[in-house]
């Protein structure tokens, strides 16, 4: 039974889950010098320890985690291929829960391992309750969680509506945009965490009398560009999931205002973060340059998909070739013009070939 | 009801459909065809999800005395036309009931008939659940439950009792039968099953072969 349960759960969690631990572990071990590994991640658990900020944001990425494991054993639960795992039923509760806490602590073990670790330091420098704090939270997110997989198993699948129809408006926008929420969320977190950051590093010391944001901007095209792969992956369940649109009787007018809205919504964290730089240490009339080529840019990105067959290679080959266009326009401080260029062409580019394209 | 006018489909330099002049009136019509003969091309191009090289698509509704072009009105058009997938997908991420909602903002079908077609698919159970869990035949008749919302003059169905079980089969052919009854409202669809009479009485076979479509005048 548990040799099903670790192929079920674990070799298939770990396997999905592959490049974001590789992307966990380069951040947290990639940076450092290996002879500085030691010291620097006993200076970060002790910082935990004296912070209690840090501990909870700690706590708080633990508690992600452990949902996006919950989330996951639920998936599998109620993916129609795994419908053998309601013969589990049979078993006796207390059975199911060992067999799951097993599943659970192996699925967990990166955040068991390290919450461990946090442990054996806080008890090594005498601090007996932090100890206990730390294990006491773990050990509840992971009974916790089991007990959630436990009421799952014993309540199937939820059937509480019996067909009845309710109204709620699902626009093409907010799909697209809960395809990203959910389906690339930590490309998306990636994505975003850049780019906000890169604004405020760049941003935060300008000073309005020696005032210079041509870099700044430069960089920020590059955090633009780096939407790319977000994109591709839009594109990819646009002409797949939801090919069905297409056939669906909606003006090329509402069409591109969806994706006109999307692209906003996208831009969402950038456009507040210029919100909180400004009027100090940036003018308005910077934020909204920052804005405008940001959000011409990303249109015209979105439109480029949507009409023109392009392989990601050539995609990837003409981002460069725009991001060179860019480089002009920001050095010869022609970029409020470049910007209503871009999104001119994005609209010359839906309005006249949407219809005409095929995905090959 | 349909009239297509020197339509022709190239993929790169092969030639994939060429149909000079091909008109057809309200009915049912069964399109066969090897595989890879153009058949879901055909269903593709005139449900407007792909385009094509030349020509035009014609499409009159009952209450119009001018058919619709599909070049020249292409949203118009998709109003007149519902199409299901013969594999359908959808967002995984969203539940059955977001996916109907998607369709009921743009097509605004009557309320009674969203809830006839979710009892007699007997879909209602699934429709809160993730459509990533749901099984194959299930979202087949989710995807055949859509193309038969609103009032399209012609319904596209390609390969449509695939993968449904016995009861789906008998369900959908009460669907056609009972929409071919609303006057102007035309079927085509295409199946490599053997569709016996008792499933759709009176189709009428369409042959598609070396890229061009033929009318064969024979009731099965």
């Amino acid at each position: 039974m548990m040799a099903i349960l670790n192929k079920t759960f674990v070799l298939v969690f770990y396997r999905q889950q592959a490049g974001w631990f590789l992307f966990i572990f380069l951040f947290f071990f990639g940076l450092i010098a290996p002879s500085l590994q030691l010291a620097y991640h006993y200076a970060l658990i002790r910082g935990m320890l004296e912070t209690p900020a840090l501990m909870a944001l700690v706590w708080l990425a633990w508690l992600v985690y452990t949902l996006k494991v919950v989330r996951f054993v639920e998936g599998v639960l109620a993916s129609p291929d795994h419908l053998f795992l309601q013969k589990l039923r049979g078993l006796s509760p207390a059975r199911i829960f060992a067999r799951f806490l097993l599943v659970q602590a192996t699925l967990l073990s990166p955040v068991v391992g390290y919450a461990g670790i946090v442990v054996g330091v806080a008890w090594y420098r005498q601090e007996k309750g932090a100890a206990v704090l730390v294990l006491t939270y773990i050990i509840l997110l992971t009974a916790l969680s089991t007990f959630r997989i436990m009421y799952k198993i014993e309540h199937p699948i939820s059937m509480q509506t019996g067909g009845r129809i309710r109204r709620r408006v699902i626009s093409y926008w907010l799909i697209a945009l809960r395809f990203l929420l959910t389906e690339q969320k930590a490309l998306l977190a990636g994505i975003k965490l850049f780019g906000c950051a890169i604004l405020y590093m760049m941003l935060r010391d300008q000073n309005p009398s020696d005032r210079d944001i041509r870099m700044a901007l430069l960089v920020f095209s590059l955090a633009i560009f780096g939407h790319a792969p977000l994109l591709l992956k839009w594109h990819q369940m646009d002409n797949t999931q939801l090919c069905c649109y297409r056939a669906m009787p909606v003006s090329l007018l509402r069409r591109f205002a969806y994706v006109a809205i999307f692209c906003a919504l996208l831009l969402l964290p950038e456009m507040l973060t210029l919100g909180w730089l400004t009027p100090h240490p940036i003018r308005v009339l910077d934020a909204l340059s920052f804005i405008g080529s940001g959000y011409s840019l990303l249109l015209l990105l979105c439109c480029l998909l949507s009409t023109v067959n392009i392989s990601t290679g050539d995609f990837l080959k003409l981002c460069l070739v725009l991001f060179g266009i860019l480089y002009g326009g920001v050095l010869g401080d022609f970029l409020i013009a470049l910007s209503g260029f871009f999104l001119f062409i994005a609209a010359m580019l839906f309005f006249g070939r949407y219809w005409r394209y095929e995905a090959r | 009801m349909l009239h297509l006018r020197a339509v022709h489909k190239r993929y790169g330099s092969k030639l994939v459909l060429d149909i000079p002049d091909l008109g057809l009136e309200t009915g049912l019509y069964w399109l066969q065809g090897p595989n890879g003969s153009g058949k879901t091309t055909l269903l593709r191009i005139l449900a407007g999800i792909i385009p094509f090289d030349g020509g035009d698509i014609l499409l009159r509704s009952p209450d119009q005395q001018m058919p619709v072009s599909l070049r020249r009105s292409p949203t118009q058009y998709r109003r007149l036309i519902a199409w299901a997938d013969a594999e359908p997908l959808y967002p995984g991420f969203l539940t059955g009931h977001e996916l109907l909602e998607f369709y009921r903002n743009i097509l605004h079908p009557e309320t009674t008939q969203v809830q006839r077609l979710i009892d007699g698919f007997g879909v209602g159970a699934w429709l809160d659940t993730r459509l990533t869990a749901w099984s194959s035949g299930m979202t087949k008749k989710l995807s055949l439950l859509l193309a038969f919302l609103g009032q399209p003059a012609l319904i596209l169905l390609d390969e449509p009792f695939t993968t449904l079980d016995e009861s789906g089969r008998t369900v959908l052919s009460e669907f056609i039968a009972e929409y071919r009854r609303i006057p102007g409202t035309s079927f085509l669809l295409s199946s490599h099953q053997d569709i016996g009479p008792g499933l759709l009485p009176a189709a009428r076979l369409l042959i598609v072969d070396k890229q061009s479509i033929s009318l064969k005048e024979m009731a099965i």
